[in-house]
This record gives structure tokens, sequence and C-alpha cells, in this order.
């Protein structure tokens, strides 16, 4: 099934909406006191309003839309796995780093960067020493920012 | 006196190392593609809380006016804007330089982004002030009305879909209301975490739309056949001449420059027009009030110099906007008003009072910086191409990692962390969506301001909203907002009517 960008957008941010518009309800929308100051939920019911009815509007405005390229298109070539490969090479250092050390998981996501985008050996290894060096001299050692979890 | 004694307590070396670090970083930045004015700031920026408020600012301002200026080195010497600032460099620099007169071309970069830079602190300087003793007597009202014409602007000038653009402004407004409710204390979506208590933290998203986001857009984006002609256009290697223009250049120069620097400046006071806004209206006016119009795009000089000057101008109307007012002229103002609050100072013209000593300090970084860009970049305007051969997948790795320092930086948080990585995939996807960042990070800045205000507001009124229908200043700034609404809307409709009777 082909979906059209907007519409999924437009999806997406009614279900937001949806998911502040309830408990804005609960927190308390009218005032609570005789002063007219509206309560906590006040302003985020509102504003979810005016999501769901620009949300409602971008789905119809999808629907309406007849250009092909207004449809979600997923194709896997190389732009998009190196996309899904850098992000888990991030999701993979952050993981690391709880761990482990930082400077350690940062080292091993630069080295693993580079030699994924085909950097040659030299650069790497040279790339990897200078640039975690600067960051350890700049900010372990001059600004003092120790990277404790 | 108190510019005196700014200007003393800046002359020390520890401030002009910062500030000729700033120059020098900003450059290199601004020259790579890619690599925005906004960006180095966003990561920068939590890096300088460990430094005095004077060293700190005299590197973000020292960098972004010269991020701005650089955008012109790799217009002018590879046809692809350093910044979006710079886009409108392309069409006459490369020309100048394919004529065997990039040096010039070079040369007038520095020497008119600088005038465009000076100009319009000295409209800082001068108008601020008058500005916030003006705004001194804002109370809820205008200052909820403020906050909306902000927003308003920038969904106006997000130039996709003005649907699209309030739409992801408001998201942005719901994510600001996360945490203490800001008139009852209350806790609010905080999902029984005590992290998200303080809300979600506005700079490591910044951070993450700004960086992760956009390595992860250009790797999406990637161009190798593109790439290749670039590297193609590099080897070139023409010679570059002289990078001084002659008395009679800049004689003729002088008035559309001046003209660029004033119209430059008023975009950059509009809340959300930046710099390459200012430049394509710039060279577009001068185009037409020029001798030489058919020069235009041919390698003109006074087309290279106008959009210089007018993408540098942008940044002193950007700081007037924010200084006296509070509300950020563009994202790279955003973030410093971010980081003027880190250091306990409130933007807008309670800071005029409270903290007069740092706004003057920020006017004289401007003029400091401004001269020393001129100093460094004249000296290093021929080697400066050596800048533009660095790869994209350097930067890529680069920037991954300093995102993740900056990030963290700013609170020792490592849920800082996870929130710039997961607005770095957010920026990547609202992209794909065909959204643009603006909007939501300018809400989620302001929601809180908006949010005070209008219930404060009515508070005062017992909940009447006839409130904001009493005070002149507030009745304008609505009207404005409504028509900065409404304007494009009706541009689109009119616009589809004609294409539709002309078919």
């Amino acid at each position: 099934m082909r979906i059209k960008k907007d519409v999924l957008s437009g999806a997406a941010a009614v279900c937001i909406a949806v998911a502040f518009m309830f408990p804005s309800l609960r927190l308390g929308v009218a005032s609570l006191t005789s002063d007219g100051v509206p309560g906590p939920g006040f302003f985020p019911f509102f504003v979810s309003l005016l999501v769901i009815g620009l949300g409602v509007a971008l789905i119809l405005k999808g629907f309406l839309r007849k250009d092909a390229e207004e449809y979600v298109t997923f194709v896997f070539d190389d732009n998009s796995k190196n996309v899904f490969v850098t992000i888990a090479a991030f999701a993979a250092y952050l993981a690391l780093w709880r761990v482990s050390d930082f400077f350690l998981a940062s080292a091993l996501l630069v080295v693993f960067l580079n030699f994924y985008y085909a950097r040659s050996l030299k650069f790497n290894v040279v790339y990897t020493i200078v640039f975690i060096s600067m960051v350890y001299l700049v900010f372990y050692r001059f600004l003092r920012i120790y990277f404790v979890i | 006196m108190i510019w005196l004694q700014g200007f003393l307590d800046l002359m020390t070396v520890s401030t002009l190392f910062w500030v000729f670090a700033g120059v020098f970083v900003g450059t290199v930045v601004g020259a790579l593609p890619g690599l925005s004015a906004t960006m180095a700031i966003a990561i920068l920026t939590p890096m300088t809380f460990w430094l005095s408020p004077n060293d700190g600012f005299a590197v973000l301002i020292a960098l972004w006016n010269s991020a701005i200026f650089a955008g012109g080195l790799s217009a002018i010497l590879v046809n692809t804007p350093g910044t979006p600032a710079s886009i409108m460099q392309t069409l006459d620099g490369y020309e100048l330089y394919k004529q065997g007169k990039g040096g010039l071309a070079l040369g007038i970069n520095v020497i008119y982004s600088v005038m465009g830079g000076v100009f319009s602190t000295l409209i800082l300087i001068f108008f601020s002030f008058p500005l916030a003793r003006f705004a001194v007597r804002f109370g809820p009202t205008e200052y909820f009305a403020l906050a909306l014409f902000g927003l308003s602007m920038m969904v106006v000038v997000s130039d996709r879909s003005v649907v699209k653009g309030l739409l992801i402004g408001c998201v942005g407004l719901l994510l600001s209301t996360i945490g203490i409710d800001p008139i009852l204390a209350v806790r609010r979506f905080t999902l029984n975490s005590t992290q998200l208590i303080a809300g979600i933290s506005f700079l490591p998203v910044m951070i993450g739309m700004f960086g992760i986001g956009e390595v992860l857009n250009q790797i999406y984006e990637r161009n190798l056949e593109l790439e290749k002609a670039e590297e193609k256009v590099k080897l070139e290697n023409l010679s570059l001449g002289k990078v001084f223009p002659t008395r009679k250049q800049a004689r003729e120069l002088f008035r559309p420059t001046m003209i660029a620097a004033a119209i430059g400046t008023l975009i950059g006071a509009v809340p959300a027009a930046g710099g390459d806004i200012a430049s394509i209206v710039v060279w577009g006016q001068s185009r037409k009030m020029s001798k030489h119009p058919e020069e235009y795009g041919k390698g003109s000089l006074e087309g290279l110099a106008v959009a210089s000057t007018a993408n540098n101008s942008v940044i002193g109307g950007a700081l007037t906007t924010m200084l006296a007012l509070g509300i950020p002229g563009d994202s790279a103002s955003a973030i410093l008003i971010g980081s003027l609050m880190m250091y306990g100072m409130q933007p807008g013209p309670k800071m005029f009072t409270d903290n007069q000593h740092f706004v003057v300090t920020i006017m004289l970084l401007m003029l400091i910086s401004n001269a020393l860009i001129l100093l460094f970049g004249l000296l290093t305007a021929k080697l400066s191409a050596k800048v533009l051969n660095v790869r994209k997948e350097t930067v890529w790795v680069s920037v991954v990692v300093l995102c993740t320092v900056g990030s963290f930086a700013l609170n020792n948080s490592f849920f800082d962390v996870l929130i710039m990585g997961g607005a770095g995939i957010l920026g990547f996807l609202f992209k794909r969506g065909g959204f643009v960042p603006g909007p939501f990070i300018l809400a989620l800045l302001l929601g809180g301001l908006l949010e005070s205000n209008l219930r404060r507001a009515l508070v005062m009124s017992q909940g009447s909203y006839s409130i904001f229908f009493t005070r002149p200043v507030t009745v304008t700034l609505l009207v404005l907002t409504a028509l900065s609404i409404l304007f494009p809307l009706i541009r689109n409709h009119f616009s589809a009517a004609k294409i539709k009777e002309r078919d």
C-alpha cells in the first residue's frame, strides 16, 4: 500500500496531539480558582486542538494532491543503507559509553565510521589518534569535562 | 564611560585569543559546504559555558560573523555556497574566479562582509537602546503577542507549506509544555521521570537537529557524481590575481553596498528572516537599481559586493531584536538566547537595565570580531582554498562526536545526549517529510514565554480575553501576526488561480 507523505505526517501529528490532549483534560483546562487563572492543562489542550486541526488539514491536502512525488518511497539504496549504519553505529557508541569509557567508545566509533566510509588505513589511524587526543586534551584536561555517566 | 570600561575589559589576552579562535573556527566551518554557522554555534555553545561570559561570547560572536563571511569562500572558489546565506555569492563570485579575478572576488567578500557587519553593529548600538526603553513598558499581553508574531514569521519564511510550518510549530509548542507548569508549578507530561521535570532542554535539541540531523540528511542526499564534478573544479586551481579593489571600484561600490547593508540589517531585525533571504532580496533589488544590471550573474563586482554586505549585515539586525525584545532574529540568535539564559541573563528590555554592561560587551565584540575578520580574511584570502579539500566523511565523523561532547557538556547529563540523538533523527525525518526545523525549534524556545504571558494576562483580566484587544501594541502585533499567516495563503491562492487561467 502506498501512503502519501502529507497523510503520514498529518496522522503522526494527530497521534501526538491526542497523547497530550487527554492528560491536559485531567490536569484541568478551566480555572481551578476564582481569580480566573486557567488550569495547567489549558495551554496544552488548546495547542493539541490546533495540532489536530492542522494535522487533519494536512491529511486532506495529501489526499487531494495528485503528484507521484508526494508518496512515501523507500528505496534501500547505498545512501539509505549508509544512514541506517550511521544511526546504528551511533546507538552502539552510546551503549558502549554506558558500559565502558567515553574515549574508548569514541575511538571505536571513529575507527568504524572511517573504515565504513572507505578511508585508507593510514588516514584512519592518524585521524583517530589526532582527533581523540584533541578531544581528550581540550575537553577532559582543559575544560575538565569528565564524561562520567 | 561604560563603553571605555567594556572595551578595556575585552582587551585581555584571554578574550582576544577566544575572538581569534572563533574567527578561525568560523572561517573553516563557513567555508566547508554543509557545515552551517548555526550548526557550529549549536555545537560550540555548551563548551563556552566553561569559559567566562566575556570569553564565551567572544567565541560565539566571532564564529557567527566569520562563518557567514567564509560561506562566500566556497561560493567563489567551487561554486557551492558554504552556508545558505552565501547562495547569491555563487552567481558572481564563481564567474569572477573563472575570469581569473578570484583574488579580487575573495578580497571583495572580506571587505564588504566586514562593512555589512560593522554597519549593522552601528545600527544595533544606536537603535537597540531606544527600542529596549520602548519595550520596558511591555506587559504580558505585549510579550504574548510578540512571541506569537515571532513564531508566525518563522512559519512565513519557512518557504514551504504554511500548514506544515504551522503544524510543526504547534508540535514544538506542545513539547514545550513538558515539565513544570509556569504558573501553578504542577508537573505536566513528565511520565514520572525526574529528568523531564525541567522540561525538554532546548540546546540539545538544537545540537541534534542542526548537527546529527544535517549529517544524516547529507548522507542520504549524497550524490557521488556531483562530488566528482566539484573535485574537478577544485583541481582547476586557477590563478587568483590581486585581492584589493581599485579606488575607482571602491567608490562605485560605496552607494549600492550601503543600501545593501541597510536593507540587510532591516531584514535581520525581522524575526526569523536570515542571511539567505537578505542576500536574495538585496541582490535582486540592487540589480534593478544598478547602472549595469546586465553584468549581474556574469561576474559583477557590484553583485558580489552587495550579496557579501547583505548576509553579514543581518547579524546586527538579528541581535537588535534579540537583545532589545528577547525574540530571536534567526536560529543562531535563538541559540544565543539559550546561552545568555545559561549565564543567568534574560534577553529583552530588562537586560538593558540589569546587564547593561554585557549588552555593551556584545556590541564591542561585534566590532572587534569584524576587525579581526578583515585582517585574517585579507591575509589568508589566497590560502583559503586549502580548507575546501577536507572530505565530507571527515566532517561527518567529527560532527557526530562533537555533537555528543557538546550535548553532554551542557549539564554533564547522558539524558541530554539521548535527547540530542533523538532530535537528530527527528530533524532528519522532518527534512525528508518536507518540514523545516526552524518553527519547531523556535516554538520550543518561545513556548514558555508564550504560555506564561498568556496566562498572566488572563490573571490580570480575571479570565477575560478582551485584555488582548485594548492595548495598541498588542493589537498591532496580533494584526501583523494574522497578516503574516494569511498573506502567503492568499498569495498562493492567487498565483494558483493565475496559473489555471494561463493554462
